[in-house]
């Protein structure tokens, strides 16, 4: 008696119910994707608070200064394709820092896995939405505004180039350390305030 | 059902008005208290002044003068002495000039001296926008026979670390009567304010907070025994059972105390509930003495514009800008009536904006700002005057400016 049938039927259900699970969560809503973006940005930004109790003093004298990028500071109503952009280009290089395994020992392991698991669905978010926007793009009768969006898309592609390199600067300064715990508490204060600047940012992808 | 035109408000023995000002900002809750092993750290926008503001833990140890000195974290300057905080015998201080940039992280040192001895140093760090706590404006209440005027101070310019901060004031006014287990309610009193400083838009969100006297049962009457701190010719235009107050701090998330205070107000929302859950600590703190909250509001002489919400529907009240003021004329006949349900705790969401609407998740967090306001559920080291004000020893933020009543929170009212 072949059990095949049988396996094959107790297993259909739960599969199907893993495929529809996936393809909502796969189906996502970029419409709605700022609440999500601010959602998940604020929430990372408290954990980073809640992380670690405190400064230590000490650290102090190793403070420096990492030049969060102008456009971030001033976010002065960039396109949202940018803003997009940014987002995503942020959330690889902090999930990238955060996901280092030297380090932390004083910090709660469960608020940074929750950033990790922020970040990491926040880019499969954009991802989606970025892919959907090209894929729009491409459909519609936008050509004849090649011109300008080739100088936005520069402008773009400048202002996450800066934005790489204030991450860079960051892992820099993590590896001139050697990932001290003085260094990671300088990271936590930094990335904190790059998390609000970037909030603000979310909220001008809400503007219509 | 309407309220009788013919009852008054004012001739209820339960007369229960409540009036609070929230500043609509981002609202963080469950972050660590500001302390470290010696000191007790706040740090709070007082009439859109910056203060900070500690308390010993060791009551024994009593220093007679204390310095403050601060350094950004971000930025790799040397610690800065804080010179009108140095050698001062107040245990707060006011660091609106300083202290510019919302999203930074601070680094305070507090040393506590007893003559040239150093007797304790207290050092805290917090990230300025999440932990900066809120107190609204201060405001008084006039009322009259079928209206009640509702006088809110702002500043005449607003300080620079709200510069750039998507900030949103909405006033909203709303008066609750409860007599006899019914409450009558008037919400349809809002007003945009736009601060004189574009283009930060400025909308404070008006509650109407309790003053409800227990042990002294108002004189309708009208003798002048009356507990106003007011001079009025005519008793029917004492300030009665009112006295000038400050605003008691209102938030925008939803916690136990807010939830009675706000939700009658606020647009219900049940996707934060799991974050409700972790914030049980009550919101509001009573204000100061009236002696203080007009030495602290006089620093102050102008308000902004004030717009007259277009989307009020009622007709029951009107508003006056009067210099630094912003007036509420309320018409108290055109209340309407509900019963009381004490089980009803509608979680909080945010006033309908003239413009648009939100549901809280967006409107929560942030088109507003990002300033944290959360009540707590330990009192504050002291209460939070200017710096030019006297520090009043004996007012503590959970004491009643009446020798002879309690302050008693319920359901997210004052009882006095």
């Amino acid at each position: 008696m072949s059990t095949k049938p049988d396996l094959f039927r107790t297993c259909l259900w739960p599969a199907c119910l893993v495929g529809l699970l996936i393809t909502g969560i796969l189906s996502l809503d970029c419409n709605l994707l700022h609440f999500h973006l601010m959602k998940v940005t604020w929430q990372n930004l408290r954990l980073l608070s809640s992380t670690s109790s405190s400064f230590p003093v000490e650290c102090l004298q190793e403070t420096t200064a990492f030049e969060l990028p102008q456009e971030i500071l001033s976010h002065t109503q960039p396109v949202k394709r940018y803003i997009k952009e940014a987002f995503y280009e942020m959330s690889i290089q902090a999930f990238n820092i955060f996901s280092q395994h030297t380090f932390k020992s004083t910090w709660e392991k469960d608020y940074l896995k929750q950033i990790q698991i922020g970040l990491y669905q926040q880019l499969q978010y954009l991802e989606q939405c970025l892919e959907e926007e090209e894929k729009e793009k491409e459909d519609s009768k936008e050509m004849e505004e090649n011109g300008m969006n080739w100088s936005g898309a520069m402008v773009s592609q400048l202002s996450n180039l800066e934005l790489r390199r204030y991450f860079n600067r960051i892992d820099n300064f993590l590896k001139e350390k050697k990932y001290s715990h003085c260094a990671w508490e300088i990271i936590r204060v930094e990335i904190r305030r790059c998390f609000y600047y970037f909030q603000k940012f979310a909220v001008l992808l809400r503007k219509k | 059902m309407l309220w009788s035109q013919n009852a008054s408000p004012i001739r209820s023995q339960n007369l229960c008005l409540v009036v609070c000002i929230s500043l609509v900002f981002g609202v963080l809750s469950s972050l660590p208290d500001l302390s470290d092993k010696s000191c007790t750290f706040k740090v709070t926008l007082h009439n859109f002044r910056v203060i900070l503001s500690w308390e010993l833990k060791n009551h024994s140890i009593v220093p007679d003068h204390y310095t403050l000195q601060y350094t950004v974290i971000s930025r790799p300057d040397h610690v800065k002495i804080v010179e009108h905080c140095s050698n001062i015998t107040a245990s707060f201080c006011d660091l609106t000039d300083l202290w510019e940039v919302l999203p930074e992280t601070y680094a305070v040192t507090v040393d506590g001296f007893r003559g040239n001895t150093t007797l304790v140093t207290c050092f805290i760090d917090f990230f300025l926008a999440t932990h900066i706590s809120l107190e609204p404006p201060e405001f008084d209440i006039v009322d009259f026979t079928d209206h009640i005027n509702v006088n809110v101070n702002f500043p005449p310019v607003i300080p620079k670390i709200l510069d750039g901060e998507v900030l949103q004031f909405y006033l909203s006014l709303i008066i609750e009567e409860q007599s006899g287990g019914i409450v009558k309610k008037n919400y349809n009193s809002s007003a945009w304010v736009f601060p004189e400083m574009p283009p930060v838009e400025a909308v404070a969100f008006v509650e109407v907070i309790h003053v409800n006297r227990k042990k002294k049962v108002w004189n309708y009457n009208y003798d002048d025994e009356s507990d106003s701190n007011d001079e009025a010719t005519d008793p029917v235009t004492s300030t009665g059972g009112y006295t000038k107050h400050g605003l008691m701090g209102g938030l925008l998330r939803p916690t136990s105390a807010s939830l009675a205070t706000c939700g009658d107000c606020l647009e219900p929302n049940t996707e934060e509930a799991d974050l409700s859950e972790q914030d049980s600590e009550p919101l509001m703190t009573p204000g100061p003495c009236p002696r203080w909250s007009e030495c602290a509001s006089g620093a102050y002489k102008g308000g902004g514009k004030l717009l007259q919400d277009p989307l009020s529907e009622e007709d029951s009240s009107s508003m006056e800008e009067a210099g630094d003021k912003i007036t509420f004329n309320v018409n108290l006949s055109s209340v309407f009536v509900s019963a009381l349900d004490d089980d009803s705790e509608v979680p909080p969401g945010l006033p309908s904006f003239p413009e648009e609407t939100f549901d809280l998740e967006d409107s929560h967090q942030l088109e507003t700002g990002f300033l944290a306001a959360h009540g707590e559920g330990t009192q504050p080291p002291s209460p939070t005057p200017s710096a030019e004000c006297p520090w009043p020893e004996d007012v503590l933020s959970d004491k009643s400016d009446s020798s002879e009543s309690d302050v008693d929170i319920r359901d997210g009212y004052i009882m006095r």
